[in-house]
C-alpha cells in the first residue's frame, strides 16, 4: 500500500496512466479510508482505466460488474445452478436425496460482488456504469457496500475476508441517489488540459513524433473547445485518431489527411458536417491568433 | 500531543465553518460527509499543502459537477488571510446591492412605461432616495406592487406627493427595522451563491431573464438534461422480470426441449403506453423564452414519448411539429427554422382565436389518451374565448396541465388567476421547476 500520494502518482504514472495530484489526493484517500469511489466523466475520459491500473499497481485481482438497464441482484450476487440441480435430482430419484445437498458450494454461481467478497487479498471492484442500473438495484448495492456482507439464506451470512477497493463509474447520463453519493468519495475527470493529454498520447504511442503528437492533440482541443457537437472527441479517440495516423505513415497533419480520418474522432454525420462547415482540416490546423 | 490536539480542534472549527459557507453558497452538503470530510484531513491530508486539501474537500464534500465551479470559488474566496477575505466578501456585497438596484429601477420603469401614468416614474427619484431604494429591492413581490399603487394613485388623484413619499420611506424604515430584528439580513455566502454566473447555477435562472451567452450555456444543459430525464422515465416505464409473473406457455414451450423440466422461466411483460403530448407555446413578447426552452427539453425527451404535437401561438396559431419530427438534429437549428419562419414570434396574445383555429383544424390530434401542455402567463385579449375553448379541450384530452413562469405569489393578481381556477397550473419560470414539473406530472 501507499505510504504518500506522491508514491501513488508515481506508481500510476509507471503504469502507463497519466494522472495528476486532484487524482492522486481522491485515490489516496479512498484506499486509506476504505471507502468506494465514484467516478463521473464523459465517455473515453480515462474512468474504469483508473479501476485496471489501480489492480495492477496493487498488483490484486480485478473484479468487474458491468451495470446495463435491468440487471437485478442474480446478476451481480449469486445465482444457484438451477440446471446442475435438476440433473441432480433426476439422477439421484433412486437415491435418497437431502436438500441440504442441492443447495451446498457445489451449486452455488459466484456474480462479482459475491466473489469480491470473499477474495483473500483485497480485490479492486469495479462496478462500471451504475448510471444505468434502475434505482432498486442502487439501493440494493447500498446495502452490500455499507456493510460488505450479504446473507444468502441457504448457506447464512458471508462477510468480507478482506475489503475491497470499490470503483463505480458513471457517464452521468442520469442523477444517482443521493444516498449512494453520500456514501462515496467523489472524483469527476474531465477532458485533460493540452500538457496533460500531449503526455498521455506520447505515453501510449512512444513511436509517435512530437511533431504529429502535438498537432493531433491541438486539433481535438479546439474542436473541444469551439465546436458544438453532439459528441465531443474523448481521449480514448484522441489516441485512436493518432494510432490510425501511425498506421498510415503519416508525419505530421495535412488538411487532406484529416478528412480522411475523421471518423477517428468523430463519430457522428451530424459532427462530420458541423466540422466541414467551419473549413474541414484546413481550419482545424489554423493556428489560433 | 495537547497541541496537536488544539490544531484539531482548529481544523473542526474551521472546516465547519466552511461547510456552512458551502450550504449559503447553495452547496447540498450532508453532517456525514462534514464528518467524513474531517476524518480524512486529520488522518491523511498533510494540511501545509493548500492543493491536496482542496482535492481532499472536493471529494468528499461535492457530488455534483454542475456544483464544481462553486466549490472551486468558494474554497478560493475562503481560504485566504482574513482581511483580505472580508474585503472580497464587502465588494461582493457592494456591487450585489448595486445590481439590485438597477434591476429594481429597470423592472419600475419597463412597469411604468405600460401604465397610462408613466410619468410618475419621471419623478421616482426626488419621491425615494437611494437608502429607501435598496430596502425597496428587499421586500417581497407584494409589498412592492402595494408601493406602486399607492404612487399610482397619488399621481393620478393629483395628491401630495411629498407626504405620499414620506409614508413610504417611514413604512421601508420600519420594514427593514424589522427585518433586522429578526435577523433576516441576506447571508454573505448567499452573495456569493447569487453572484455565482450562469453556467454554475443553472438549475436557479429565470429563464426569460437570460442574456445571449447565458443562453447558450442554458441551451447546452437543457439539452443534456433532456436525455437524462428520457432515461430516467425510460428506465421508469421498462418492465422487467421484477413483475413476477410467470407467463405459464411461453415457459412451457421455452423448456420442450427439455423434456418440459422447467430449466428456464419466462416472465410476462406489460405494455406501458408512452405518454402522448399535446404542447401549445406562447411566443408573444416575454413568454418566447420560456416557451423555446420547454420545447427543447420535451424535444431532448423524445424517447420517453409516442408523440408530441406542438403548436405556437401568438394572435393565431402555427403547428411546429414537422421542424422536430427529424429526432437527433441539432435544436439550435430547429429553432432558428422556426423563429424565421414563424408571424406569432413577439407579437400579442389571442389565445381565443388561436385555439377557434386549433379546433377547425386539427382538432382530431388530441384524444383520450393526450396530455395537453398549455405554456403561457395567461395575458390574453379575448380571455373569455380562450376559457370556453380550452374547457372544451380539456373534456377531449385526458388532462390538460398550465406551466406558467410568472411567480406563484402573482398568479391570484395578474391574468393568470382566471385559468388557474379551471387548469392545473405549475409554475416554471427555472429549470429546476421545469423539471419538476415534466416528470412529476407529464409522465405521472
Amino acid at each position: 500500500m501507499f505510504s504518500t500520494i506522491e508514491e501513488l502518482e508515481t506508481s500510476f504514472t509507471k503504469a502507463g496512466y497519466i494522472s495528476d495530484e486532484n487524482i492522486a489526493t481522491v485515490l489516496y484517500l479512498a484506499l486509506k479510508l476504505q471507502k468506494p469511489l465514484l467516478i463521473e466523466g464523459e465517455a473515453g475520459v480515462g474512468k474504469t482505466e483508473i479501476a485496471k491500473i489501480l489492480a495492477k499497481v496493487l498488483d490484486t485481482q480485478l473484479i468487474r460488474l458491468q451495470c446495463y438497464e435491468g440487471i437485478d441482484e442474480n446478476k451481480a450476487l449469486y445465482e444457484w445452478n438451477y440446471q446442475k440441480q435438476l440433473l441432480k435430482i433426476q439422477l439421484g430419484k433412486e437415491n435418497s436425496l437431502a436438500e441440504k445437498d442441492l443447495f451446498s458450494e457445489e451449486y452455488l454461481l459466484e456474480r462479482p460482488l459475491l466473489k469480491a467478497l470473499r477474495c483473500l487479498k483485497s480485490p479492486v471492484l469495479l462496478i462500471d456504469e451504475i448510471d444505468k442500473v434502475q434505482e432498486e438495484f442502487e439501493a440494493f448495492l447500498l446495502e452490500v457496500l455499507g456493510e460488505y456482507q450479504v446473507t444468502i439464506p441457504e448457506l447464512g451470512t458471508v462477510t468480507a475476508e478482506s475489503i475491497p477497493f470499490v470503483i463505480l463509474t458513471s457517464n452521468n447520463t442520469r442523477g444517482l441517489t443521493d444516498a449512494l453519493k453520500r456514501r462515496c468519495l467523489y472524483l469527476y475527470l474531465d477532458y485533460p488540459s493540452l500538457e496533460k493529454e500531449l503526455a498521455i498520447v506520447q505515453a501510449k504511442l512512444p513511436n509517435i513524433s512530437s511533431q504529429l503528437a502535438e498537432q493531433v492533440v491541438k486539433a481535438v482541443q479546439k474542436i473541444r473547445k469551439e465546436l458544438k457537437l453532439k459528441k465531443k472527441p474523448s481521449i480514448a479517440e484522441t489516441i485512436d485518431w493518432a494510432e490510425t495516423l501511425l498506421a498510415l505513415g503519416a508525419e505530421c497533419l495535412e488538411p487532406e489527411l484529416i478528412e480522411k480520418t475523421t471518423s477517428s474522432f468523430l463519430k457522428f454525420q451530424q459532427d462530420n458536417k458541423t466540422l466541414v462547415s467551419k473549413g474541414g482540416g484546413t481550419w482545424l490546423l489554423e493556428e489560433r491568433k | 500531543m495537547a497541541a496537536r490536539g488544539e490544531e484539531v480542534k482548529g481544523l473542526a472549527k474551521n472546516l465547519l465553518d466552511f461547510v456552512d459557507f458551502l450550504r449559503q453558497g447553495g452547496l447540498k452538503v450532508s453532517n456525514a460527509e462534514a464528518i467524513d470530510a474531517l476524518e480524512g484531513l486529520r488522518q491523511h491530508i498533510d494540511w501545509t499543502k493548500k492543493t491536496e486539501v482542496k482535492s481532499a474537500l472536493c471529494c468528499f464534500l461535492v457530488k455534483n459537477p454542475h456544483d464544481l465551479p462553486i466549490f472551486h470559488s468558494l474554497f478560493d474566496l475562503y481560504f485566504q488571510p482574513l482581511k483580505k477575505r472580508q474585503a472580497q466578501l464587502d465588494k461582493l456585497q457592494q456591487n450585489k446591492e448595486e445590481e439590485d438596484v438597477i434591476a429594481a429601477e429597470q423592472s419600475l420603469f419597463t412597469q411604468a412605461w405600460a401604465l397610462p401614468t408613466h410619468t410618475l416614474f419621471v419623478t421616482r427619484r426626488q419621491l425615494l432616495p437611494p437608502d429607501a431604494m435598496k430596502t425597496y429591492t428587499k421586500l417581497p413581490a407584494t409589498l412592492k406592487k402595494e408601493i406602486k399603487l399607492q404612487l399610482n394613485r397619488a399621481v393620478v388623484q393629483g395628491e401630495d406627493l411629498g407626504v405620499v413619499s414620506a409614508e413610504i420611506i417611514q413604512f421601508l424604515q420600519k420594514w427593514e427595522a424589522e427585518q433586522m430584528a429578526k435577523g433576516l439580513e441576506r447571508p454573505w455566502g448567499q452573495v456569493v451563491g447569487d453572484l455565482a454566473p450562469v453556467s454554475q447555477n443553472l438549475r436557479n435562472q429565470d429563464l426569460g431573464k437570460l442574456k445571449p451567452i447565458e443562453i447558450e450555456q442554458m441551451q447546452l444543459y437543457i439539452e443534456k438534461l433532456g436525455k437524462k430525464l428520457a432515461t430516467l422515465l425510460a428506465n421508469r416505464l421498462k418492465i422487467t422480470a421484477q413483475q413476477k409473473k410467470i407467463n405459464l406457455r411461453k415457459t412451457i414451450r421455452k423448456n420442450l426441449g427439455s423434456g418440459g423440466v422447467i430449466f428456464n422461466l419466462v416472465y410476462q411483460t406489460k405494455k406501458i403506453n408512452k405518454p402522448k403530448i399535446t404542447l401549445f407555446c406562447d411566443v408573444s413578447g416575454s413568454m418566447a423564452n420560456y416557451s423555446l426552452f420547454t420545447l427543447q427539453l420535451l424535444y431532448g425527451m423524445q424517447q420517453a414519448m409516442e408523440k408530441m404535437e406542438s403548436f405556437l401561438f401568438g394572435t393565431d396559431l402555427e403547428r411546429i411539429t414537422h421542424y422536430l419530427d427529424e429526432k437527433n438534429k441539432d435544436f439550435t437549428e430547429i429553432s432558428r427554422l422556426i423563429k424565421e419562419n414563424s408571424y406569432q414570434w413577439r407579437g400579442g396574445t389571442a389565445l381565443g382565436s388561436s385555439m377557434n383555429s386549433f379546433f377547425r383544424r386539427w382538432s382530431s390530434t388530441v384524444n383520450d389518451k393526450t396530455t395537453v401542455i398549455i405554456i403561457s402567463d395567461g395575458a390574453t385579449r379575448d380571455q373569455e374565448a380562450a376559457l370556453v375553448y380550452l374547457e372544451r379541450l380539456k373534456e377531449q384530452a385526458k388532462s390538460l396541465l398550465w406551466l406558467n413562469p410568472k411567480p406563484k405569489g402573482e398568479w391570484a393578481t395578474c391574468a393568470s388567476k382566471v385559468f388557474q381556477e379551471y387548469f392545473p397550473m405549475f409554475e416554471c419560470r427555472n429549470v429546476q421547476q421545469l423539471e419538476k414539473a415534466v416528470t412529476d406530472e407529464f409522465f405521472h
